[in-house]
C-alpha cells in the first residue's frame, strides 16, 4: 500500500489568495461604504474572520487530515473539515480515470484525479505532480490488467 | 431472417415541437368557427397564412426526421440507423442487452404501436441506450428474437393473487407517491403545453373542488384533504393499473416481466446484470409485514418518470421469501449483524423536528403579523404537522431496524429513507464505494454514518445512520474493506 499526502504549496497558495481577497474586499468596503461606518466595519470584520478561520485553521486541518492510500485492491481517501470522511473504492469497480491539472500545477499542486466507477466517483485532490503521475500509472495498470 | 422497417408514424407527433400544439389548437378552433362561405375561408387564410406556413414547416421537418430513422433486426442483433447529414449506426447484440422493454400506452394500443427501450451496461446514464417506436407486429418479432437468443429452460413463474393485490393496493398505497405522479404528469404536459395553461387548469380544478366542499369544511382544510385524498387515489389507481396481470418468469439466464391492464409492458432482464435487490415497505406495510420486491438493473424502471423497478408487487412476506428463493437462489436471507448505536437515537429525529418547526414558525409569524388569518392558519398548521409526526413514527421504527450485515459475499443494508423502509442485498462485486462519515456530534458519541454506493445507471447511495464507529470499522475490515487509518501521513 502506498500513502500520499497533499502538496502543501496548494494550501499556501489558497491561503495567500484568501488574504488578497480579504484585503481587496476591505479596500472596496472602505471606498464604497465609508458613509455607513457600522456596516463597513462589520463587513471588514466578517471578511477577515472568514479568511483567518478558513486560511489558518480549516485549510491546514483539511490538508493535514487528507491522506490517500492506494493498493492493488483499493483506493482509500481519508479527508474532511467538519465532517470526517473515509472513502474506499475497490480497484475492480474503477472504469476510467480523469486527470485535471491547472497551469503551473507542477509548482502549485493543483493536480486532481477523478476516479470514475459505475455509480460513483472519487476525487483525489491537490496532488504533487510526481505523485499524480505515479497514481495515474498505478490506476491505468490496474485497469489494463482487467482487459 | 432479417426484418427491416421504419418507426410507427405516431412517432411523427413526438418529432414536432410544442409550438405545433400552440399553433394547431387556435387554428383548428378558428377554422371550426368559420361559416360555410368562400369569402370567410379567404379572410381566414389571409389572417392565418403565416401560422399555416410555420405549421407546414414543423410537419415537414418532423417527417424528414421520421424518414431518417430506420431499424433492422435478426436473430442476433438489432441495428438502428439515424441521421440526415451525419449518419449514425448503433448495433446492439442481444447478448449485451441488460434490459429490453416493450411498452404500449392505451393510445399506442389503439394505434398498434409500441415503444421499445434497449439498455446495456454501457452508454447513457439513467436512460435507455436505444429508444424506438415500432409497429406492434415488429416489436413482437423483436421480443421473440431477443427471447430466442436467451436460454429457454423455464425455472419458475409467479403471478400475484389479484384479490390480494387489490386489497394491499387499497391499504398501502402511498399519498406521497400519488403526489409525485401528479407532479410527473404536470411535467409531462408542461413539455407539450404552455406552463401558464397548465397552472390555470390545475388551479381551476382545485378551486372548483374546494368550492364544492366549502359548505361542509373550511376551504384550507378541504384543499389539503383533496390533495391528500387525490394523491392516495391516484397512487392506488396507478398501482392497480400497472401491476394487474403481473407475471414474473425466471429462466436460466433471464427474467421476463409482463404487467399492466390498460398500458401493457413487457421486459426481459439479464439476471447476472442485476446490481442489487431491494425489499421496499411503507410504515403500515412494515407493521403488517408485507412488501414489494425491486431489482436494480440498467434500464429497468428508469424509462418513465413514475416507473418502478418492481420484480414482485406488494405481497405477503411468505410469498416474497418464496420468490427470493426461486428467482435469486444465490442471494442469502437478509441478516443484520451491526445495529444502530443507542447514543445516536436523538439524531434520527432531526428531520422530523425541522419539518415540524417550519409550519410552527409559520404559525407564530402569522399570529403576530396577520392575526386575522388565525382561523385559517390554526387548522392548516395542524394538518401540515401530520407529515412530520408520520416521519417521526417512521424514524422511531427505523432506529430499531437500521443496520448492516455481510453474509455469503452479499452485503445486507436495512435503513429508511423518508417514509420508505429498504432492505437491500448487494453482491460484494457490485459495491462501488463505501463512505464512513462522522459529524462533530457523532464524534462525541463515537458513532458514524455509512454510505454504500452501488453499480448502477445513476449514482445510487444507500445511507445508514447512527452506527458505532469502532464496530463499523471492524465489521468492514472483517469483510475485506479496510477503512482504519491514522491521520499522520508519515506513518
Amino acid at each position: 500500500m502506498r500513502k500520499y499526502s497533499l502538496k502543501p504549496a496548494a494550501q499556501y497558495l489558497i491561503c495567500g489568495a484568501l488574504l488578497i481577497l480579504a484585503a481587496a474586499a476591505t479596500i472596496l468596503a472602505r471606498i464604497y461604504l465609508s458613509s455607513f461606518e457600522i456596516l463597513m466595519y462589520s463587513l471588514i470584520g466578517i471578511f477577515w474572520t472568514g479568511a483567518v478561520l478558513f486560511g489558518v485553521i480549516l485549510l491546514p486541518m483539511y490538508f493535514r487530515r487528507t491522506v490517500i492510500y492506494i493498493s492493488s485492491n483499493e483506493i482509500t481517501v481519508h479527508t474532511g473539515l467538519i465532517m470526517l470522511r473515509r472513502d474506499q473504492m475497490k480497484m475492480q469497480a474503477v472504469q476510467y480515470v480523469t486527470r485535471m491539472s491547472l497551469p503551473l500545477a507542477n509548482l502549485s499542486g493543483f493536480n486532481f484525479i477523478v476516479v470514475r466507477a459505475l455509480g460513483g466517483s472519487l476525487i483525489l485532490p491537490f496532488l504533487n505532480a510526481v505523485d499524480c503521475d505515479e497514481i495515474m500509472g498505478i490506476l491505468q495498470l490496474e485497469i489494463s490488467k482487467r482487459q | 431472417m432479417e426484418k427491416t422497417g421504419r418507426q410507427h408514424p405516431i412517432r411523427l407527433l413526438s418529432y414536432t415541437t410544442r409550438y405545433f400544439w400552440l399553433l394547431i389548437i387556435p387554428l383548428a378552433r378558428s377554422f371550426y368557427s368559420l361559416s360555410f362561405e368562400f369569402d370567410a375561408l379567404r379572410v381566414w387564410l389571409r389572417g392565418a397564412w403565416l401560422d399555416l406556413l410555420v405549421l407546414a414547416a414543423i410537419i415537414c421537418f418532423a417527417w424528414i426526421r421520421w424518414l431518417s430513422v430506420w431499424f433492422s433486426f435478426d436473430s442476433e442483433k438489432i441495428v438502428l440507423r439515424r441521421g440526415i447529414y451525419l449518419m449514425t449506426e448503433d448495433t446492439v447484440y442481444y447478448s449485451n442487452i441488460t434490459t429490453l422493454s416493450i411498452k404500449q400506452s392505451i393510445i399506442y394500443r389503439m394505434l398498434g404501436a409500441s415503444t421499445v427501450y434497449i439498455a446495456t451496461n454501457a452508454g447513457n446514464f439513467d436512460a435507455a441506450d436505444v429508444t424506438i417506436t415500432m409497429r406492434k407486429s415488429d416489436a413482437d418479432r423483436l421480443y421473440e428474437a431477443a427471447k430466442g437468443s436467451r436460454q429457454r429452460s423455464l425455472n419458475y413463474s409467479i403471478s400475484p393473487n389479484k384479490l390480494r393485490l387489490l386489497l394491499f393496493s387499497l391499504l398501502f398505497s402511498s399519498t406521497l407517491s400519488g403526489v409525485l405522479i401528479i407532479i410527473a404528469l404536470l411535467l409531462e404536459t408542461g413539455e407539450i403545453f404552455d406552463r401558464e395553461i397548465e397552472a390555470r387548469l390545475l388551479l381551476d380544478t382545485l378551486t372548483e373542488a374546494v368550492n364544492r366542499f366549502a359548505r361542509y369544511v373550511p376551504p384550507a382544510i378541504s384543499a389539503i384533504i383533496i390533495v391528500l385524498a387525490g394523491g392516495w387515489a391516484l397512487s392506488f389507481g396507478s398501482n392497480l393499473i400497472s401491476f394487474w396481470g403481473f407475471v414474473l418468469t425466471k429462466c436460466t439466464d433471464s427474467l421476463y416481466v409482463k404487467s399492466g391492464i390498460l398500458a401493457k409492458n413487457r421486459h426481459i432482464l439479464l439476471r447476472d446484470r442485476i446490481n442489487f435487490i431491494d425489499l421496499k415497505q411503507s410504515f403500515t406495510s412494515k407493521v403488517f409485514n408485507v412488501s414489494s420486491l425491486h431489482a436494480n438493473c440498467s434500464g429497468y424502471g428508469s424509462t418513465g418518470r413514475n416507473e418502478l423497478s418492481v420484480i414482485l408487487p406488494i405481497t405477503t412476506r411468505k410469498e416474497i421469501n418464496g420468490a427470493l428463493k426461486e428467482v435469486f437462489p444465490d442471494y442469502p436471507r437478509p441478516r443484520i449483524e451491526l445495529k444502530s448505536n443507542p447514543r445516536s437515537y436523538p439524531g434520527f429525529f432531526i428531520w422530523p423536528l425541522v419539518l415540524a418547526l417550519i409550519p410552527a414558525a409559520g404559525f407564530v409569524a402569522s399570529y403576530y403579523l396577520l392575526p386575522s388569518w388565525y382561523q385559517v392558519a390554526y387548522p392548516a398548521v395542524a394538518i401540515t404537522v401530520i407529515p412530520a409526526i408520520w416521519l417521526a413514527m417512521c424514524k422511531t421504527l427505523s432506529m430499531f431496524i437500521t443496520g448492516l450485515g455481510f453474509n455469503e459475499g452479499y452485503l445486507t443494508l436495512r435503513y429508511s429513507r423518508l417514509y420508505t423502509f429498504h432492505t437491500v442485498v448487494i453482491p460484494r462485486d457490485r459495491i462501488t464505494k463505501i463512505r464512513i462519515r462522522q459529524s462533530p456530534f457523532q464524534r462525541i458519541g463515537g458513532s458514524c454514518s455509512v454510505s454504500v454506493y452501488t453499480s448502477s445507471d445513476a449514482k445510487t447511495r444507500h445511507y445508514i445512520y447512527g452506527l458505532r464507529l469502532d464496530r463499523t470499522l471492524a465489521f468492514f475490515e472483517r469483510n475485506g474493506f479496510d477503512l482504519y487509518y491514522t491521520e499522520a501521513p508519515g506513518k
